[in-house]
C-alpha cells in the first residue's frame, strides 16, 4: 500500500485491542449522544433523518452527549455483533471510555483538530491501539 | 496515571481477571481526567439498577462479572430498582420485566453489593456503611453524590454505575475533582432574598442548575431551620438540572467557609440575588399547570426519608383520599425500618400506597398502566417523560394533598 495521506497521534485506550485495524471512515462532524442517536439491534447511527451502519467501520466524530447509559449502548453493538473496528475522537467522555472497554473497541482519543478537518467518510485509515497511532489513506488518491 | 506495583500487577491480571478489568476502567477513566494516582474508598453507591433503564446489556456485563469471580472490597450500596421486589405482581407489573429484574438483583448480590435499593445511602447509615466529613467515595446517582459532597462533605465525583462498581471491586478511585479541596470552592454566589418554604427548595435547585450548568454554588440568605427534606431537594434539582456534584450554604453545610478561599482566590464567576416570587414565576414557564387535574400523585424523588413522613403525616392529619385519586410514596426498606409506626401506620390509614425498593423515575410508569402524573419533585418532573414517556406535572406538597384528599 502507498504512503499515509497523514499520520497523527492521539492517546489510546489501556488493554483495549492488541493489533492494529484497518478499514473504512464514517464521520460525524459534532457529538453522539449513543443513548438516542445509535440503534445497537439494527447498528446504526441516526442522524438527520439518515441512517449510517456501523458495522466494522472506523468511527470518527467530535465528542460524545447525553445518558451515561449509552455506555451500556455501546456494549449492545457488541452483543448484537454490530460493533465499529475503533473509534477516532477529538474529546472523549467517560460514558463512551467506559462503553468501548465493556464493548473491547478500540479508542484513540485527542485526535488535534487540523487532522480531525482531513479524515472525510469512505476514507480509509489504519488504527494502532497499542500506539495511538492514526494513519490516514484518503479516498480520492 | 502513575502505578504503584501493586496496582500495575492488577491492572496486568496477576490477581485475577475480574479485578484486572476493574481496574483497565478505573485507570482508563484516570488518565482520562488526567489524575494521577489513586485515593482509597470508604464506600460505593451504585446506580444501574433497572431492568427498565439498563436492559439486556446489564444483565450481560454482570454475568461476565460474576464468571470472572468479581467480589467488592469496599461496602457497596444499590441504587432503586424498577419495581417492589416483594409487590411487583399486586402493584401490576409484566412477569417478563420482573423475572428480568430479580436477575440483575441476584447477580449484584452474588458480587457482595447490600441489596437495599436506596437513592439515599446518606440516610441509611444502619444499613449501608456510615460515612462522615472528609471520606472519600466512590458513588453514583446523582442525588446521592451531591448530598455526600455538600452537606455531610464527604468526597466524591459524580461517577456513573460502572465505574462505582469498579472502585468497589478495587477498593479505590482516581484522584480528581471533588477529591481535591480547591475544586470545591464556590464559583457562584446566589443571595437568596425572602422566606423560603419547602417546595422553593426544589424551584431553586432548578433554576441555578439550568443556568449555571457547572459552577460551585454557594447560597446565603437561607437562615430558617432547615430540614434534610429541604436540603435534598435543593441538591436533587441542581443535580438533575445541571451537572452539579455540590453547593454551599452559609452557615448550613460543613464546608461553606470555602467562600473566604474562593475570594481570595478571585474565582467567583458571578453573584445573583433571587426572590422567592422570581421562582414561582420560573416555575410557571418550566412547569405550566396541568390541563387535565392528574389522578395519581407520586411523591419520593429523591425517596422519602424520615422528616419527608414526618411532613406528610402532619399535612394529611385527619384526611382520607378520594376514591379516584392515588398517592403513591416511594422509599426503602431500611428507611422504613428507622420509621415510627405511628407516622407509617398514620399515612397508610390516608390511603396513601407506599412502595419499596424503587421509584417513580426507574420505574417503567407506562408499563403499569399511568398515563399521567403529578409531583412535588423537580427532578422527578423532569426525568418521568423521558423514561416513562408519560407527562408529569410539578406542584408543592400542600396542592397534591387538596387535589387528592376528600
Amino acid at each position: 500500500m502507498s504512503d499515509p495521506y497523514l499520520e497523527a497521534v492521539g492517546k489510546p485506550l489501556k488493554g483495549v485491542g492488541r493489533h492494529p485495524v484497518f478499514g473504512k471512515v464514517l464521520k460525524w462532524d459534532g457529538s453522539i449522544s449513543f443513548l438516542g442517536d445509535v440503534d445497537p439491534e439494527r447498528g446504526v447511527l441516526k442522524k438527520d433523518g439518515q441512517e449510517m451502519p456501523l458495522k466494522d467501520i472506523i468511527l470518527v466524530f467530535h465528542e460524545g452527549a447525553g445518558s451515561t447509559v449509552g455506555s451500556y449502548v455501546i456494549y449492545n453493538l457488541r452483543i448484537f455483533d454490530n460493533a465499529p473496528l475503533a473509534f477516532i475522537l477529538s474529546k472523549a467522555d467517560a460514558i463512551i471510555t467506559i462503553g468501548c472497554i465493556l464493548a473491547n473497541i478500540p479508542l484513540v482519543n485527542k485526535i488535534d483538530t487540523e487532522t480531525m478537518k482531513e479524515i472525510s467518510t469512505d476514507d480509509l485509515i489504519e488504527v494502532d491501539p497499542g500506539t495511538g497511532r492514526v494513519r490516514l489513506f484518503k479516498k480520492n488518491r | 496515571m502513575i502505578l504503584t506495583r501493586e496496582e500495575d500487577a492488577i491492572l496486568d491480571g496477576e490477581k485475577g481477571e475480574a479485578l484486572s478489568f476493574a481496574m483497565k476502567i478505573l485507570v482508563n477513566l484516570g488518565d482520562l481526567e488526567e489524575a494521577e494516582g489513586f485515593v482509597p474508598i470508604r464506600s460505593a453507591h451504585i446506580s444501574g439498577v433497572s431492568y427498565h433503564t439498563a436492559g439486556e446489556a446489564l444483565i450481560r456485563f454482570l454475568s461476565d462479572l460474576d464468571r470472572m469471580g468479581a467480589k467488592v472490597l469496599a461496602p457497596a450500596t444499590l441504587n432503586p430498582a424498577g419495581m417492589d421486589l416483594e409487590r411487583w405482581k399486586e402493584i401490576g407489573y409484566p412477569d417478563d420485566f420482573a423475572s428480568k429484574q430479580m436477575r440483575i438483583i441476584e447477580l449484584y448480590e452474588r458480587i457482595g453489593v447490600n441489596m437495599t435499593c436506596s437513592c439515599i445511602p446518606y440516610e441509611t447509615p444502619y444499613r449501608a456503611e456510615p460515612i462522615s466529613f472528609g471520606d472519600h467515595l466512590s458513588w453514583s446517582e446523582s442525588n446521592a453524590v451531591i448530598f455526600a459532597n455538600s452537606v455531610v462533605g464527604a468526597r466524591t465525583n459524580r461517577e456513573g454505575g460502572i465505574s462505582a462498581l469498579a472502585s468497589a471491586i478495587i477498593g479505590k478511585t482516581p484522584d480528581w475533582g471533588m477529591h481535591q479541596e480547591k475544586n470545591r470552592y464556590p464559583t457562584l454566589k446566589v443571595n437568596v432574598v425572602g422566606k423560603l418554604d419547602p417546595f422553593h427548595f426544589n424551584l431553586l435547585g432548578a433554576y441555578i442548575g439550568k443556568t449555571f450548568n457547572s459552577e460551585v454554588a454557594y447560597f446565603t440568605g437561607i437562615d430558617i431551620p432547615v430540614v434534610k427534606a429541604d436540603l435534598k431537594q435543593l441538591g436533587a434539582a441542581l443535580a438533575a438540572k445541571g451537572g452539579h456534584p455540590i453547593y454551599h450554604i452559609e452557615g448550613i453545610t460543613p464546608e461553606s467557609h470555602y467562600i473566604k478561599n474562593s475570594e481570595q482566590d478571585g474565582i467567583v464567576n458571578e453573584t445573583l440575588s433571587v426572590t422567592p416570587i422570581e421562582l414561582e414565576e420560573m416555575k410557571s414557564d418550566i412547569y405550566p399547570y396541568p390541563a387535565d387535574e392528574p389522578d395519581i400523585f407520586v411523591l419520593g424523588c429523591p425517596q422519602f426519608g424520615i422528616s419527608e413522613f414526618q411532613r406528610l403525616y402532619n399535612k394529611l392529619k385527619g384526611r382520607k383520599l378520594r376514591k379516584d385519586k392515588r398517592i403513591i410514596v416511594y422509599t426503602n426498606r431500611a428507611l422504613q425500618e428507622m420509621l415510627d409506626p405511628k407516622v407509617l401506620n398514620g399515612v397508610m390509614d390516608a390511603g396513601v400506597e407506599v412502595y419499596n425498593d424503587t421509584c417513580m423515575v426507574v420505574s417503567p410508569l407506562d408499563r403499569i398502566g399511568f398515563d399521567r402524573v403529578a409531583t412535588d419533585s423537580a427532578k422527578a418532573a423532569h426525568y418521568i417523560p423521558k423514561m416513562s414517556n408519560i407527562p408529569a406535572d410539578l406542584m408543592p406538597l400542600e396542592m397534591i394533598i387538596d387535589l387528592a384528599c376528600e
